[in-house]
């Protein structure tokens, strides 16, 4: 049974009834331990996706079932003490503003575990400091604030936060497009180091076919609200059957090369 | 909860001004206090030897008609007078802020009743109303100020609530919320050290306009009970004997404008030196963590978009800085769409930019701008036309008004003839007297009385409105789907800004014009918008339908 299975997913904005719809009859499925990449452009609606899954936006039509849950259907307190266990967390795309600019970095780090109550407060502090090791960042770090430390840094401190209640998939909202090249190899590394690791299952969302190539196992195309191609990553980044698809490889000379040559 | 950032206050007090004025209050919370027993003369002491005597070494601001020593009733008087104002300020904060907070939990409909409440108490003026109380409860300085705290309250629930509403839509209470942390936590670990500089802000004001209300009131006689002084009263006793003692006003009128301007001096300075969100960070730290997606304040979709601007990034200073952050919007056909901020919010660069007009050294850098046709014309992208492109925009797809309609009309050609040249440009087949027809047509539907004289007449001969009239006749002349408007009516006066703004909602009605509305005027947004968008910092930070956004924007900007 997959992770997490979402089926003819339908989102719209706006109350009334005939408010356009952003997402469309979205079929996804993500196993444990997999990277599945969510490719789209700029309104194509992959942040409202990955909004959907974790629960910010209402669906307006269709089931998403995690881990045996049918998470569309939960509501109020049973929506909170899902929450409240951290098997799904979301890492927000912009570390900056992801991250609440009053609270040193242990503190945010430590949050999620204060929500729901876990342990002491020593524990809690131990459990922070440990995912801050975990993302590859020292403890004395965690008396900073935002504020005051590298935006590469800032995106593995809400990566730290997400891994704090060691979940079971992570969301991650273009985890990369702020970053420069080498910070953008460091956080996708890390990745996919804590798949092999912990085997988390990352959702990936990105608008950048590059970072995706030798990360993802799985891609889906997302076009315009549907899902017009999906397969394994090497399927659809070698042999695109959508004419967006074509398109938007066409627009990428340097990653056909790079996935065209076999070390890649 | 260690290495927190120094806290709005101890910020706010590296700032001379902030300390001058804090040292100013301090004196006056001692005075408060201590008037009484520090006053260098018992305050009530009558001594009809020295009656309404100048100031002189045993009596330093002089004495009063009862010979009373004017200092010493003046420090005697500070306790009475800040006292009430005190009472009112605390009595509207507690009705204020626990209201306003309240706003988090609860529905749509109590959101309704308590912004009608609001708008209700907020009609009421302090000193009326305070005084028409008092005819009910007596001539009592508590039921007067306790009266003046009620109408304080709305102030602080506006505040309130737009803080902790826009509060709630950050991405790190979102992420709180992901957490499963009850909306109390949020409440506590998020939100209140964030809403407290802004009620600090508050405070300092209410108490300054408070303390004026309570002197008001003491002159009227209100709440006065001879022979112990207030400030007001003080003031009030001088005036009848003015013709002897023409400079004794000064020093109680002095005193209340020192303690005020000492408030919203401390008040400004906790404002200036900036409450939250804006985070800054070392600016030699990369500058790509910003570079991203733009902020989305509840984003809605519109109808039929005309213009779509996604993530529009404007940077000044030959590229060195950025002064417009990712701004994103959409303005539909038949909609009137407001764009507020002050000087300096990048409203102007954001219209700017979406004309094509920034000044030299400003850049589009990054963001779209699409101006979308009917059915299957393919979107424009404006960020990337050409000047020959934009003069194919400019006119058949986008009208421009502008503030100073003078500036843009040639002083030594008549004016119809300049529409004329602009008619024959879109369309270079029409002939000269049809497009002159035209031209006379198009002044007549711009509510030009007379419009084969003003045809003739040159841009000196006509009255702002009308030059504005003129401009937006030409503005419309291409047929276009868009209009914009960059301060349009902000240089005219009342009336003729009324009938202009009558003039712009007749022709999105009857011509389904899309309509941006860039203004500083909130007037004029309440009057005529659909929708509002609020830009601030070079962002927009707040967006909706008109009634919703208002009352938040008249708590944020009083």
């Amino acid at each position: 049974m997959s992770l997490l299975s979402v089926s003819e997913l339908t989102v719209a904005y706006g109350d009334h009834r005939h408010a356009p719809a952003v997402l469309q009859g979205i079929d996804l499925d993500v196993q444990s331990g997999e990277i599945l990449g969510v490719i789209g452009e700029t309104g194509s609606g992959k942040t409202t996706l990955a909004r959907t899954i974790a629960g910010l936006v209402p669906a307006r039509g269709g089931r998403i079932e995690f881990d045996g849950v049918e998470l569309s259907a939960l509501r109020g307190k049973g929506l909170r003490e899902f929450r409240r266990r951290g098997r799904l967390q979301l890492v927000f795309q912009d570390p900056l503003r992801a991250l609440d600019p009053d609270l040193t970095v242990a503190e945010s780090i430590a949050e999620p575990l204060d929500a729901a109550g876990t342990g002491d407060r020593a524990e809690r502090a131990e459990r922070a400091a440990k995912a801050l090791e975990a993302v590859g960042l020292g403890a004395e770090l965690g008396d900073r604030l935002p504020g005051r430390i590298s935006g590469g840094q800032r995106q593995r401190v809400l990566l730290a936060r997400a891994l704090v209640t060691e979940p079971r998939l992570l969301i991650c909202d273009e985890p990369v497009s702020a970053l420069d090249a080498a910070n953008r190899a460091h956080v996708l590394r890390l990745l996919l180091d804590l798949r092999d690791k912990t085997g988390v299952a990352v959702l990936v969302i990105s608008h950048d076919l590059q970072s995706l190539a030798g990360f993802a196992d799985r891609v889906a195309v997302l076009y315009q609200g549907r899902i017009v191609e999906q397969g394994s990553a090497r399927q659809v980044l070698d042999d695109p059957q959508h004419p967006y698809t074509q398109r938007l490889l066409a627009a990428t000379p340097r990653l056909r090369a790079l996935t065209s040559s076999p070390g890649a | 909860m260690s290495a927190r950032r120094p806290g709005a206050f101890r910020r706010a007090l590296r700032l001379t001004s902030a300390r001058i004025a804090l040292g100013i209050i301090l004196l006056i919370v001692v005075l408060a206090f201590f008037g009484g027993v520090l006053a260098p003369q018992n305050p009530l002491a009558q001594n009809t030897n020295v009656v309404l005597q100048g100031p002189s070494s045993h009596h330093w601001l002089g004495t009063d008609y009862l010979g009373r020593d004017v200092l010493s009733r003046l420090m005697a008087g500070t306790g009475r007078s800040v006292a009430g104002a005190l009472e009112a300020v605390g009595i509207g904060l507690l009705l204020g802020v626990l209201p306003g907070l309240a706003s988090l939990w609860l529905g749509r409909t109590y959101e309704w009743i308590s912004l009608r409440i609001v708008d209700a108490f907020m009609t009421l003026p302090y000193v009326v109303f305070a005084v028409a109380v008092t005819g009910f409860f007596g001539n009592s300085l508590i039921a007067a100020m306790t009266a003046v705290g009620v109408l304080i309250s709305p102030l602080y629930f506006r505040v309130t609530r737009a803080a902790a509403l826009g509060l709630t839509r950050t991405q790190y209470v979102e992420a709180a919320e992901l957490f499963g942390s009850s909306r109390r936590r949020v409440l506590r670990t998020h939100l209140w050290s964030k809403i407290l500089p802004t009620l600090a802000v508050t405070t300092a004001q209410a108490l300054a306009s408070a303390l004026l209300i309570v002197s008001s009131l003491a002159f009227l006689g209100l709440g006065v009970e001879p022979p112990l002084p207030t400030w007001g009263e003080l003031l009030s006793s001088d005036l009848d004997y003015l013709a002897q003692q023409p400079w004794a006003p000064l020093f109680p009128g002095l005193l209340i404008m020192l303690v005020a301007g000492a408030l919203n001096a401390f008040a400004d300075a906790i404002r200036d030196t900036g409450t939250t969100q804006v985070v800054a960070a070392d600016p030699a730290e990369d500058a790509s963590a910003e570079a991203d997606e733009p902020i989305a304040v509840g984003i809605a979709p519109v109808a039929q978009p005309v213009l779509r601007v996604e993530g529009l990034r404007v940077t000044v200073n030959g590229g060195g800085t950025e002064a417009v952050h990712g701004v994103s919007f959409e303005v539909g056909r038949g909609e009137i769409v407001g764009l507020v901020g002050e000087s300096g919010s990048g409203k102007s660069l954001t219209c700017r930019a979406v004309t094509g007009l920034l000044a030299p050294g400003c850049a589009l850098s990054s963001g779209t701008v699409e101006l979308l046709g009917e059915d299957e014309t393919p979107p424009v992208d404006l960020a990337a036309l050409d000047r020959a492109a934009w003069n194919k925009v400019r006119g058949p797809r986008i009208g421009i008004v502008f503030q100073d309609p003078a500036s843009y009309l040639n002083p030594s050609i008549p004016v119809g003839k300049q529409l004329v040249e602009t008619i024959r440009v879109h369309d270079k087949t029409l002939s000269r007297t049809a497009a002159r027809q035209r031209a006379i047509e198009l002044f007549a539907s711009v509510g030009l009385r007379d419009a084969e004289t003003v045809y003739r007449q040159y841009p000196h001969e006509l009255s702002g409105g009308m030059a504005q009239r003129v401009l937006i006749a030409i503005a419309i002349s291409g047929d276009p789907d868009l209009l914009i408007a960059d301060e349009a009516t902000s240089a005219l006066d009342v009336l003729v800004q009324a009938e202009v703004l009558d003039l712009l909602r007749g022709l999105v009605r009857d011509r389904g014009l899309a309509l941006l509305l860039v203004t500083h005027d909130l007037a004029v947004v309440a009057e005529l918008c659909d929708r509002v968008l609020v830009c601030d910092r070079g962002r927009i930070v707040e967006q909706g339908p008109v009634a919703n956004v208002w009352s938040e924007l008249v708590g944020a900007e009083s």
